[in-house]
Order: structure tokens, then C-alpha cells, then sequence
């Protein structure tokens, strides 16, 4: 070939390029470099950021909700209470005791009066001087400077409440004539007023009200009328009066209201079994209402309306701190919420049924779903032959992957409405037996789906050797195919069971919200499966409505912490299995 | 190539082979859907003896030595015709299980494919399925000698429960061989088993070949003329799918019918 180009045409030689500069192309291709990584990075900083906000608002309301305020109170088996017409009780007696009027009302709140006198808080006092820091405060606010000494002069709140409403009232007389077109009238009625304050002991008011009335009897009634009302003495006194007449008020139900009773009927049943303890006292911590925990753990302050805990007032926040002054009410973690059935109460709702509900369904899903699943991989992929049929098959599998869970739910509740109607259906409604082989259903095509692909992803190289030395088909799929396939089948199971733990929609379908999961807990290993459970999505879910702000915002997030915790338990149980698994090859 | 060469090699092993039929191939064709791969092929292959397919690349070599143990049953498009006999018997018939016709027609592949499990394994496999071991010493001794007999004793003794994904190349191949010895298959069928061997490695497994012959018949693949000319008593030459010819391996070498035979021998074509 090289004769035939000859030395007359020569190939003109290559322009010299230096390997230091870069050619347009490779600067071209740099920048699409970079902009793609840019890109990546962005992309990653953005889903870590979002990642970040929600793990930060689950675990910042998930985690204190985790702990549980107590008051530890000294309960009084009061004999009174328990047999009011006196007399040794029997325990028939005490069974038919009230829980609410007789034990929430009667001994608890018996006992935590003894247990708050014991500890030298005088609850009349704590209440009364709350009432009077207010009024003084709402007094001073206004420019009614000296308001403390008024009120302790006056006697009782209640004396203090009736001159400060009597004073305000001569200022409302005031206000009123000022609004008329009688000047003298007006005049009068702002020098009573100003007489009354400084009889009451507001020296700077009553002068600042002689100067209007001075103003006013200049003519310029409309400037005086302007001006009374600036002062806004007559609101504060009002309001300041408001608060006197509180402490009056302060009924044993208020007092009651800070702790929950919860244990009412433990005690009620400790009593019938062992009535001797009639007349004795025993510890025994009762946990305090919902609301109040967020005082205390600093989420509402408690001042001014907004910051206050819902049907809960300030002398009642001012007892909660007496009580934490004097070391009664302690912060434990709570336990009791991986073990307490499922209450609309804060206070004492539980995961227990969710988490033996979700366990068993697991368990149901990894048996009916591997099982299946594997065994339906493995004849699609190794046994069936290649048709119309099996490709039909196939691909209604993987629509089958793409049906939404809630159609699932209503084939589950299709099924459950049929054997209602065979006379069955209540006995399996809500258990865990049903939502699990709903859930297995829905996480069949996912197992099958991850199987198949980690089938076809060992090398036909490997089949070959296994029946080139006269292994049978099934002797080459179980001694070399499935083991290889194993860590690719194990990730597909775990994924899909985990789709399935946090699957909310068709379980709600099925009924796996309607009880408290009482049943299951009372016997969690005899017919676990077949009692009405929960699950823990449904149980978030149950949380997340409920009307009180301390479940939606805190025991919703801490029984999404303990899901969470499940999943991850399941991926780590997943890696160790599938090295496990990868290291004998 | 020098003739004087040529001949001298056919000289070093002895030519004379079983002149007993082991399996006998008439008129068989193979379609890969519409790829017509082999043409009406008669062959016999005696027993006790090394019978070797040359031809260039993808004239169907593989893919007829396929056919003698029924591995294109696994290939779903592949459709095989004619009439193959083993002792008499035809491998095709309804009655036949592929299975325990491969326990006796035993095959290397061209390439490796150990199974990823430690070396032992991979060679006791075989004999475990076929229950060819009493006990596990029986096991361990079967292993040792097929691992000798594929010279990768030496090298493997020490790390048996090693995988054998982890041996090179070569090494790999002669786990392929001593896996396919320990079942004592009748027939062995080997598709390029040098391939990956360096000159000692394959010196050993001719010689290993040679051993074989004494009881099974060998059937090998192979792209080296001098290969085919050192161990095989027969030489089958395939072109497009044709055999060409068939005859001893002496008379290929020396003396070729075809003009075509011919040609791929002196390099060329191919
Ligand atoms: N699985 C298959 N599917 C379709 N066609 C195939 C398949 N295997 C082989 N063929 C075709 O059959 C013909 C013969 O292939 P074969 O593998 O038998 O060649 P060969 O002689 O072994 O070649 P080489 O020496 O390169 O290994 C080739 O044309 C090839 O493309
Ligand atoms: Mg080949």
C-alpha cells in the first residue's frame, strides 16, 4: 500500500499539538463534566436537606414524647370514700365503687391533696397569691403603680376584687357622662372617680384623672373623653378584679385535672383483691395530663392565653410548679407505651397490639410471600416454558406491582365482606392473619419481581457447567442458581416486607384500627394471629387524628421513631445476611 | 509449517486407536431458529480414543460437539436433527434423560466456569450428585486424583477450600477438567481446553488426554494444528458447517483429500 502513494503526494505530517493545551473539544467536554457532577452534588445537598428537616421534626417532638411526666402521690385507701355508710367493705363493695366519681374524683383526688400538704403546698395560698401576682401585674401594666399593698389591705382577694371593680366603676360612670353633653355632670363624675382611686390608694391615677377633669370642665369634653380612655385604668381594674375573684373559684375538679388517673382501675382491682389495704397508704405514680407535660417540658410557657395548655389555667400551672419545686413530679421514660394497648388518651395510649400486630403480619408476609414468591420465581425463570402464557403471566405480574395498596385494601375487604356474609367474617376481621395476607398479596409481585431478576442475573455459564457434569435441572437451580441468587432474592424480601411494615391504607380498609388491641396483648402467643390487632401505621395514623396537640405532635412522631428503628433493624438484618451470604462464595 | 516438523510430531504418540464405535453420528443437522449451524454431518467416533474437531472459528464445532451430549437442549432456539448413537443407543429418543446421559458424556467448556465454591467442592460436586463416594474418604480420594490427573494438584493441594473463582485463568481450566474427570464420565468432550493454558499447562493436559484415552474416548476443539496433530488418532476438519473430512489424524496432516482441508492446515484459510 505505501508504494502506491509514492513520494510525490507525502501525507502532510499532523500539526504538532502539546499534550499541555487543551483542544476546544476536551474543554467542551470538561465543562459538561463539571455541570453534570454540579449537578449531582446539588441534587444530593438538596434530598439530604429534606432528609434532614424531616428526621429533625420526628425526632425533635418523637423524642420527649417518649418520656412521661409523673407525679409520684401518696394514695390514701380512703374508707370513707370506699364505704361512705361506714363499716368493714367487702371487696363486692369496692367492685361497685365508681372509677370516675369514686376513684378519679374521690381517692386520687384525696390523695394528692394529702401528698400536696405533706409537702407544705398550701393550694388555697399557691392559687390565691398566682391570682393576686396577675391582677398587680395587669394593674401595673396600666400605670396603677401600689396595686400589691391595695389588695393585701383590702382583706381577702375577693374584698380586693370588689373595691377594684367599685373603683372601676366610678371611672365607667366617668367615661359614660364624658359622652353626654352635660359638661358640669362629666366634671363631677371624673372627680368622684378620682376621689375613689386615691381613697383606694392610686395616688398618680387620681391626679392624672383631676387633670382631665380639669381638661373637661374647660369645654373640651371630646379631648377628656379621649383621654380617660387612653389611660385604660378602667379596663385594668376590671380585668385586675377578673382575677381576684378567681381563687373562689378554685374547685377540687381543677385540681384534679392536673394529674390522669390512669391507673384508677388497677388500684380499684388491687383493692378488691386485697381489701386489707383499705385505710393504708401506698406510692404510686400517676402520670400528669398531656397538656400540662408540654408546659413542662418548656414547649408553652404559659403566659397569656396562647402559650397556656389548653383548659388549663395559670394558678393551676402555678401549683404544677410547686409541685416540681417540692420534687414531686419526676420525668421517667415511658415505658408503658411499648406496652399499654391503644387509648384516645395521651396519657396512657400504647403501641403494645401495633408492634405484636406488625410483628405477626411480618411474619405472615415472609412466610405466604417467600414462599410463593421464591417458588413462583423460580418456575417462571427455570421450569415454565417460554409462551404466550408465561409472558401474559409476566407482565400481569408486573402490573400487579404497580396497583395501588388501597386496591388491595378493598379486595381484603371484599373477602372479609363475603365471609361476613358465610357467617365468619367477625372472627377474622382486624386480625393479624388478614392485613398480613393482604399485605402479602400486595408484596408478592415484589419478591417475585427482585427473585426473577436476581435469577437471570447468575451466568448461564454456571447452569452449563452444573448440567454438563449431569446435574438435573432441579439440582442445578437449588446447588448453584438459588444460592447465587440468594443475596438478590434476600434484598428484594426485605424491601418489599418493610414496603409492607409501613403500609397504612389497606389495613385501615380491613379494620386493623377499629379496636384497641387489648386481645392481642392479653394473649399474644395463643392465637395471636387471630385476635384483633393494630399495626403501626395504622397506629401513627390513629395518633396523628387524635384532638389532642401533645398525640398529633408527640406520640404520632415517637411511634413513627419506633417504626423507623424497625426499618432499620430490617435493612442491618438484610446486610448481615446478604454478607453472610456473599462470603461463602 | 515444515512437514519434516509435522511428521515427527505424529510420530511421539502411538496412532493406533479402538477401532470399536463409541457414538455415531448420521445426518445431523442444527438450527439456531433460522441459522443453519450444522449440515448433515456423519461422524464416528471410536472408543478409546482422541478425535479431534478443527475448523475455523464459528464453522459449528462447538455446536456439533454439543449435540454428542445433548447441552443444546438448553439453548431454547436450538433444534437438532439426524440420529446420534451412543454404544448403539440413540441419545435423542424420548426414553433417553439428558441428565444421566451427561453423567457418562462428560464436557469442558471453552470457557472456564468454575462454580463459585471452594475448589474441593467444585471437583466432589459431581461425584456427590452420582453418588459415586461411600464416605468422605473415598470423596477426598477421588478428588485428589482427578486433580492430579488435571495437573493442578500441586498448586490447589494447599488451598482446597479456597474458591475456585480464585485460581487464574488457566488454573481454572484444569479445575473445569478435574471436575469433569471425577464422575468417570465414557466420553469426554473438550471444546478448547488449552486455550487459556500456557505451554506446560497444556503439555500436562495433552498428557492427560493421552491417559484418558487408555479408557474413555476423548473428543477435543482445538485452533492449534500442532495440538490436534499431537494427541489425536482422528481429525475431523468442519468448514461452514460441513464436514469436510474425516480421516486419521496422519493422513489429514500429510496427506489431505480436500483442497480445502488442505489449505486451513497450511494457514490458509481460517
Ligand atoms: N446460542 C446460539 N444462538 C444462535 N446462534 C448460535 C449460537 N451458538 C452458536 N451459534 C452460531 O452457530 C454457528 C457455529 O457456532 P459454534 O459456536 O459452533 O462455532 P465454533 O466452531 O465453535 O467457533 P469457535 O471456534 O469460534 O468457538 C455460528 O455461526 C454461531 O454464530
Ligand atoms: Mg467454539
Amino acid at each position: 500500500m505505501t508504494d502506491a502513494t509514492g513520494f510525490d503526494a507525502p501525507i502532510p505530517p499532523a500539526a504538532r499539538v502539546s499534550l499541555y493545551e487543551r483542544s476546544a473539544q476536551v474543554k467542551q467536554r470538561h465543562r459538561k463534566g463539571a455541570a453534570l457532577r454540579y449537578l449531582g452534588v446539588a441534587a444530593i445537598t438538596l434530598v439530604l436537606f429534606f432528609l434532614a428537616v424531616l428526621l429533625w421534626s420526628i425526632f425533635s417532638r418523637g423524642i420527649p414524647a417518649l418520656f412521661q411526666y409523673q407525679a409520684e402521690i401518696e394514695i390514701y385507701y380512703d374508707p370513707e370514700i370506699l364505704n361512705p355508710d361506714g363499716g368493714p367493705v367487702t371487696p363486692e363493695e369496692i367492685g361497685d365503687v365508681s372509677l370516675r366519681s369514686g376513684f378519679e374524683r374521690g381517692i386520687f383526688l384525696i390523695s394528692l391533696k394529702r401528698t400536696l400538704d405533706s409537702a407544705g403546698i398550701d393550694v388555697a395560698q399557691v392559687v390565691a397569691d398566682r391570682w393576686i401576682e396577675e391582677a398587680v401585674e395587669r394593674l401595673s401594666a396600666a400605670g396603677l403603680s401600689g396595686g400589691a399593698e391595695i389588695i393585701a389591705g383590702a382583706g381577702a382577694p375577693s374584698e380586693g376584687a370588689r373595691l377594684l371593680g367599685q373603683t372601676g366603676n366610678t371611672l365607667r360612670a366617668a367615661a359614660s357622662a364624658l359622652g353626654g353633653d352635660d359638661q358640669a355632670g362629666a366634671v363631677e363624675a371624673l372627680e368622684t372617680a378620682s376621689t375613689a382611686l386615691a381613697e383606694a390608694g392610686f395616688a398618680e391615677a387620681a391626679a392624672t384623672l383631676a387633670e382631665i377633669a380639669a381638661t373637661a370642665g374647660q369645654g373640651a369634653l371630646s379631648d377628656a373623653a379621649d383621654a380617660l380612655t387612653a389611660t385604660g385604668y378602667q379596663q385594668a381594674l376590671f380585668d385586675a378584679a377578673g382575677f381576684l375573684r378567681q381563687p373562689d373559684q378554685f374547685d377540687d375538679g381543677d385540681l384534679s385535672a392536673i394529674i390522669y388517673a390512669a391507673n384508677r382501675r388497677d388500684v380499684r382491682d388491687r383493692l378488691v383483691a386485697n381489701p386489707d389495704l383499705v385505710g393504708e397508704t401506698a406510692q404510686e405514680g400517676v402520670p400528669i395530663d398531656i397538656s400540662v407535660t408540654r408546659y413542662l417540658s418548656g414547649e408553652l410557657s404559659g403566659e397569656g392565653q396562647a402559650n397556656m395548655p389548653p383548659g388549663f389555667n395559670e394558678a393551676q400551672l402555678a401549683i404544677v410548679d410547686e409541685m416540681v419545686e417540692a420534687g414531686i413530679i419526676d420525668r421517667n421514660f415511658r415505658w408503658s407505651f411499648f406496652t399499654n394497648v391503644y387509648s384516645q388518651n395521651g396519657e396512657v395510649a400504647g403501641i403494645g397490639p401495633a408492634l405484636m400486630g406488625s410483628a405477626y403480619m411480618m411474619l405472615v408476609v415472609l412466610v405466604f410471600s417467600l414462599i410463593f414468591g421464591v417458588a413462583a420465581s423460580i418456575y417462571l425463570e427455570e421450569f415454565a416454558p417460554k409462551n404466550k402464557i408465561t409472558d401474559f403471566i409476566e407482565i400481569n405480574i408486573a402490573n400487579l406491582a404497580a396497583v395501588p395498596s388501597i386496591v388491595f385494601g378493598i379486595l381484603g375487604a371484599a373477602i372479609l365482606f363475603t365471609l361476613t356474609e358465610l357467617g365468619f367474617g367477625n372472627s377474622i376481621r382486624g386480625t393479624a392473619l388478614l392485613g398480613g395476607l393482604v399485605l402479602s398479596l400486595m408484596t408478592l409481585p415484589t419478591i417475585v419481581i427482585a427473585t426473577r431478576a436476581a435469577l437471570k442475573a447468575v451466568p448461564p455459564s454456571i447452569r452449563d457447567a452444573a448440567l454438563g457434569i449431569g446435574a438435573s435441572k432441579v439440582q442445578t437451580v437449588f446447588h448453584h442458581v438459588l444460592p447465587l441468587a440468594a443475596p438478590g432474592i434476600l434484598t428484594g424480601t426485605i424491601i418489599g416486607i418493610a414496603q409492607a411494615l409501613g403500609e397504612t391504607a389497606p389495613l385501615l380498609l380491613i379494620g386493623l384500627s377499629v379496636s384497641t388491641g387489648a386481645d392481642i396483648l392479653s394473649s399474644p402467643f395463643s392465637g395471636g394471629l387471630l385476635e384483633q390487632a393494630q399495626s403501626m401505621p395504622t397506629v401513627v395514623y390513629l395518633f396523628a387524628q387524635n384532638e389532642d396537640a401533645p398525640v398529633r405532635e408527640g406520640l404520632a412522631q415517637a411511634a413513627i421513631i419506633v417504626m423507623l428503628l424497625l426499618l432499620f433493624a430490617l435493612n442491618f438484618i438484610a446486610i448481615i445476611l446478604r454478607r453472610r451470604f456473599e462470603r461463602r462464595w | 509449517m515444515e512437514d519434516t516438523d509435522m511428521n515427527d510430531m505424529l510420530m511421539t504418540r502411538n496412532s493406533v486407536g479402538s477401532e470399536d464405535i463409541k457414538i455415531s453420528a448420521r445426518h445431523v443437522q442444527v438450527f439456531y431458529g433460522d441459522t443453519h449451524a450444522i449440515k448433515d454431518v456423519d461422524v464416528d467416533i471410536n472408543d478409546k480414543t482422541v478425535t479431534a474437531f478443527i475448523g475455523p472459528s464459528g464453522c459449528g464445532k462447538s455446536t456439533f460437539l454439543r449435540c454428542l451430549n445433548r447441552m443444546n437442549d438448553t439453548i431454547d432456539i436450538a433444534r437438532v436433527e439426524g440420529e446420534i448413537l451412543l454404544d448403539g443407543e440413540d441419545i435423542y429418543d424420548k426414553r433417553v434423560d439428558p441428565v444421566q446421559l451427561r453423567a457418562k458424556v462428560g464436557m469442558v467448556f471453552q470457557k472456564p466456569n468454575p462454580f463459585p465454591k471452594s475448589i474441593y467442592d467444585n471437583v466432589a460436586y459431581g461425584p456427590k450428585i452420582h453418588g459415586l463416594a461411600k464416605s468422605k474418604g473415598e470423596l477426598d480420594e477421588i478428588v485428589e486424583k482427578s486433580l492430579r490427573r488435571a495437573a493442578l494438584w500441586d498448586e490447589a493441594k494447599d488451598r482446597l477450600d479456597q474458591p475456585g473463582t480464585g485460581l487464574s485463568g488457566g488454573q481454572q481450566q484444569r479445575l473445569c477438567i478435574a471436575r469433569a474427570v471425577a464422575t468417570n464420565p465414557e466420553v469426554l468432550l473438550m471444546d478448547e481446553p488449552c486455550s487459556a493454558l500456557d505451554p506446560i499447562a497444556t503439555a500436562q493436559v495433552e498428557e492427560l488426554i493421552d491417559e484418558l484415552r487408555e479408557n474413555f474416548s476423548v473428543v477435543i476443539v482445538t485452533h492449534s494444528m500442532q495440538q490436534a496433530a499431537r494427541v489425536s488418532q482422528k481429525t475431523a476438519f468442519f468448514h461452514l458447517g460441513n464436514l469436510v473430512e474425516f480421516d486419521d489424524t496422519t493422513k489429514i496432516f500429510s496427506n489431505p483429500e480436500d483442497p480445502r482441508t488442505e489449505s486451513y492446515i497450511t494457514g490458509r484459510i481460517g
